[in-house]
C-alpha cells in the first residue's frame, strides 16, 4: 500500500472514463514504482510538489507536451502500481512482468525498456515440418536453434519464446544447436529434429517472404509467430484513445533525447531508451498457439 | 563572377539539353511541380537526369552542383519546364487549442516512382495509418527526384516526408532546425544504418575498386546519400579521389536507373544501395534484390566488388511548425506500427524484426558535415579553374 497520498482528494477526483479522450482538464496520473530512487516519499504528487529533480523533469517534460495536469503516483513496488491502476486511480502504470495478471483485461502494454545489448524484443517464427504431429508433443531436446552471434538473438531470446509458450523449462543443449539456418532446415526435413526457432527477420530472409514468386519454405510450418515477453512495461487502459497512446509513445521513445534527465530518473540504469511494445507484451501465452491441426 | 557565369551559362545548356530530349522523347523528363509558395520562396521542379540522356563529364557534374548553389531553383524556371499552382500548404493558424483546427491535410512527400509497386504500396499503408491516427486527410505527393522532395519540405510545401540522410543534411542547410528528423528504421541487430555499394556485371573483369581506375561510375544523385554523399567520403578515406580516378562519372538519376544504365553496358560500374545485412553477411534487401524480385534482372549477372558504411538510415523528417500534438501522434503511430501490425513490414516489402528509433539532428552529424565538405571541395575546384 502507498505509504502516504498527500494528493489523495486529488487523486480522487480522477475517474478513468472509457471515453476515447481524456479531458483536457483530468489530470493524467502515472503510477511508478520508483519511491525508492526518488526524493520524494511514496503518494501522488503534482509536477510542482515533486522535489526530485529526476522525477520533476519527467512530470515537467509531460505536463509540457500535454495540455493536461500531470501527476506521478510514486509506490515502492510495482504491486501497488498495477493496484492503483487496476482501481482506476492511475492513467498508466509501470509494473513488472509478475503483476499482469493482477490488471483487468482492459489494460493493455504499450512501452518497454530497450535493454542495453540492442537488440530488443525481435519476433521469433517457431516452425516444424508441415507434417508435423501436434506440436504441444514436440519435446524440448527436439527443437533446434541456430547457435550464431549475438547468442542472446539466436539462442536466449529464442528460447524464452519457446518457456513463454509453455513449452520448455530447460536450458538448450549442444545437440540443438546449429551452425546456421540451412543446417537445421536440413534436419528438420530430415527429421532429425522435429522444430526450429529463429527469429523473424532470419526466418523471412532464408525463407524469402518478401519475394512473392518464391516459396522455399513451403514444406515448413509455421506455428506460431511472437516476441518474447517483456519483463517490465508500462500499461494503459486498452480503451484509451490511440492519439493519445501515440503522444505518449512518442514522448517516451525520445524521452532519452529530448529531456535525459527524466530518463534517467525513470529508467534507473534500466536500458537504453524506450520502445513501444504490443498489447500482450507482459503475457505467457500458452494457450496462443494452437499447434498442429 | 566568372564562375556564376560560367554556371548559369551550364543551366542554359541544360535545359536545352533537357528540352531538346523532352520534345523527342516520350519518357517524362519533369514531372508536375510542386506547389508554389508565396514570393521570395523557391520554386520546386522535380527533374530525372538520367545518365544515359545526359551524359555529364566529371566537369560538368561540377558544373551542375555550382549551378545549384549559385542559381537556386528559381533559375530553373528557366527552362520552361515547370508549372506551379497556387495550392496552399497546411495552413498554420495560431494556437486555438486543439492541432485539427490549425492543420486539416498533412502533405506527406515520397520519392517512391510509379513504377515501383512496392514503395508506393509501403508509403500507401503510411499514409492510411497516418490517416486514421491523425482523423485528418493525408496527401502524398510523389516525386522521382530527390530534389523534389528536398525543396518542397524546405519551401513549407510539405509537412513530412522520408528522405535519405544526406537529403535531410541538405534541407538542415537550407532551412536548419526548422525540419527535424524524428525517426529511422533500426534492424533486428539494433543497427540504424545501410551500405553503399559499388556494383560491375559479372562478366567484367573488375574485381575491387581498385580495378576501376579510369573506368567509368555512374553514381545516383547529388543529393543521394548512398549513391554519392558517402561513398565519394569513403573513397576519400581509402586514398582514392573520385575526381580524378574515375575516367567519367554522371548522375543516373535514381538507384534503379543506376543499375540499367549498368546493364546497358553505359559505365563500367554503379554506386547504390544495400541494406538487410552485411558486407561479411551479404545483403537481403537493397537495390539489387528489389529489382531481382521484381524479374528485372539476374541477380548472377551483377557482383558487388566494394562496400561502405554503415550510413545512417533515411529519417522520416518534419517540418517543426506543425503542433506538438500531432508531431507526436505521427511519430508514435509510425513507431508503433511494428509492435501494433507485425505484418505491416512485410506488407511494405521489409523483413520483420526491423522497427524504429527516435532520433534527432545529432544522429545525422556526420552526414552533415560530409556534405558541406563535398560543397566546399566543390567550390573549391569551380575556383581552380
Amino acid at each position: 500500500m502507498l505509504r502516504c497520498i498527500p494528493l489523495g482528494s486529488f487523486v480522487g477526483l480522477i475517474a478513468l472514463s472509457a471515453a476515447a479522450q481524456l479531458p483536457r482538464t483530468e489530470a493524467i496520473t502515472i503510477a511508478l514504482p520508483l519511491a525508492q530512487y526518488s526524493k520524494d516519499d511514496g503518494g501522488c504528487y503534482a509536477s510542482s510538489e515533486l522535489t526530485d529533480p529526476g522525477a520533476a523533469a519527467y512530470a515537467d517534460h509531460l505536463d509540457s507536451r500535454f495540455a493536461n495536469r500531470i501527476v506521478l503516483c510514486l509506490t515502492e513496488t510495482s504491486a501497488e502500481a498495477a493496484a492503483l491502476a487496476a482501481n482506476g486511480d492511475a492513467t498508466l502504470a509501470w509494473i513488472d512482468q509478475s503483476d499482469a495478471l493482477s490488471l483487468p483485461e482492459t489494460w493493455r502494454s504499450f512501452l518497454t525498456l530497450r535493454a542495453f545489448d540492442g537488440l530488443g524484443r525481435p519476433p521469433y517464427v517457431f516452425f516444424a515440418a508441415a507434417d508435423a504431429i501436434d506440436a504441444r508433443q514436440i519435446g524440448d531436446e527436439q527443437i533446434g536453434v541456430v547457435s550464431r552471434e549475438p547468442e542472446r538473438l539466436f539462442v536466449e531470446m529464442a528460447f524464452e519464446t519457446l518457456q513463454d509458450l509453455g513449452l520448455t523449462q530447460n536450458a538448450v543443449t549442444a545437440n540443438q544447436k546449429y551452425r546456421d539456418v540451412s543446417s537445421l532446415f536440413e534436419a528438420i526435413r530430415a527429421g532429425d529434429m522435429s522444430a526450429g526457432i529463429l527469429d523473424a527477420n532470419a526466418w523471412g530472409r532464408n525463407c524469402d517472404i518478401l519475394n512473392p514468386a518464391s516459396n522455399p519454405c513451403s514444406d515448413l510450418k509455421v506455428l506460431y509467430e511472437g516476441r518474447p515477453r517483456a519483463d517490465q512495461a508500462m500499461v494503459i487502459e486498452a480503451d484509451q484513445s490511440t492519439e493519445f497512446r501515440y503522444r505518449m509513445v512518442s514522448v517516451h521513445i525520445a524521452l532519452h533525447l529530448e529531456a535525459p534527465e527524466a530518463f534517467q530518473w525513470i529508467n534507473q540504469d534500466r536500458g537504453t531508451e524506450f520502445q513501444p511494445a504490443e498489447h500482450d507484451a507482459l503475457l505467457a501465452r500458452p494457450t496462443i498457439w494452437s499447434g498442429s491441426e | 563572377m566568372h564562375r556564376v557565369r560560367t554556371s548559369l551559362c551550364f543551366v542554359a545548356r541544360l535545359g536545352r539539353r533537357l528540352r531538346q530530349y523532352y520534345n523527342t522523347s516520350p519518357n517524362t523528363l519533369v514531372d508536375k511541380a510542386w506547389s508554389c509558395p508565396g514570393d521570395g520562396v523557391p520554386l520546386v521542379i522535380k527533374l530525372t537526369l538520367t545518365a544515359h540522356t545526359l551524359r555529364l563529364t566529371n566537369k560538368e557534374v561540377d558544373d551542375m552542383m555550382i549551378a545549384r548553389l549559385v542559381v537556386g531553383f528559381c533559375s530553373l524556371a528557366a527552362l520552361g519546364l515547370a508549372a506551379c499552382s497556387s495550392e496552399p500548404t497546411a495552413e498554420l493558424a495560431s494556437d486555438s487549442g486543439d492541432w485539427r483546427d490549425q492543420v486539416k491535410t498533412l502533405k506527406m512527400g515520397s520519392k517512391a516512382s510509379e513504377d515501383d509497386a512496392i514503395a508506393l504500396r509501403r508509403i500507401g499503408l503510411v499514409q492510411e495509418v497516418l490517416e486514421e491516427a491523425t482523423g485528418i486527410p493525408v496527401k502524398i505527393y510523389q516525386s522521382n527526384d530527390y530534389n523534389g522532395i528536398i525543396q518542397a519540405l524546405a519551401a513549407g510545401q510539405l509537412d513530412i516526408s522520408t528522405m535519405g540522410a544526406g537529403s535531410y543534411a541538405n534541407v538542415y542547410a537550407q532551412i536548419g532546425d526548422d525540419a527535424v528528423p524524428v525517426l529511422v528504421r533500426r534492424d533486428v541487430f539494433g543497427a540504424s544504418g545501410y551500405y553503399s555499394t559499388i556494383v560491375v556485371k559479372a562478366d567484367s573483369p573488375y574485381q575491387t575498386i581498385h580495378d576501376l581506375k579510369d573506368q567509368t561510375l555512374a553514381y545516383v544523385d547529388f543529393n543521394s546519400t548512398s549513391g554519392y554523399i558517402y561513398p565519394r567520403w569513403a573513397m576519400r578515406e581509402e586514398g582514392i579521389e573520385p575526381d580524378i580516378y574515375f575516367d567519367r562519372a554522371a548522375m543516373a538519376g535514381g538507384h534503379i536507373q543506376s543499375i540499367m544504365a549498368l546493364a546497358n553496358g553505359q559505365f563500367d560500374a554503379t554506386v547504390v544501395a544495400a541494406n538487410s545485412g552485411t558486407p561479411e553477411t551479404g545483403f537481403a534487401n537493397g537495390t539489387l534484390p528489389r529489382l531481382a524480385r521484381r524479374g528485372m534482372i539476374d541477380l548472377e549477372d551483377f557482383r558487388t566488388i566494394w562496400a561502405a558504411g554503415p550510413i545512417p538510415n533515411s529519417p522520416y523528417v518534419m517540418r517543426s511548425e506543425l503542433p506538438q500534438e500531432l508531431r507526436d501522434i505521427i511519430r508514435g503511430a509510425i513507431a508503433s506500427l511494428p509492435y501494433d501490425s507485425p505484418g505491416a513490414q512485410v506488407e511494405m516489402g521489409r523483413l520483420p524484426g526491423s522497427d524504429y528509433r527516435a532520433v534527432d539532428k545529432d544522429f545525422f552529424e556526420l552526414i552533415i558535415r560530409m556534405r558541406d565538405t563535398e560543397i566546399k571541395r566543390h567550390r573549391q575546384l569551380a575556383a581552380a579553374r
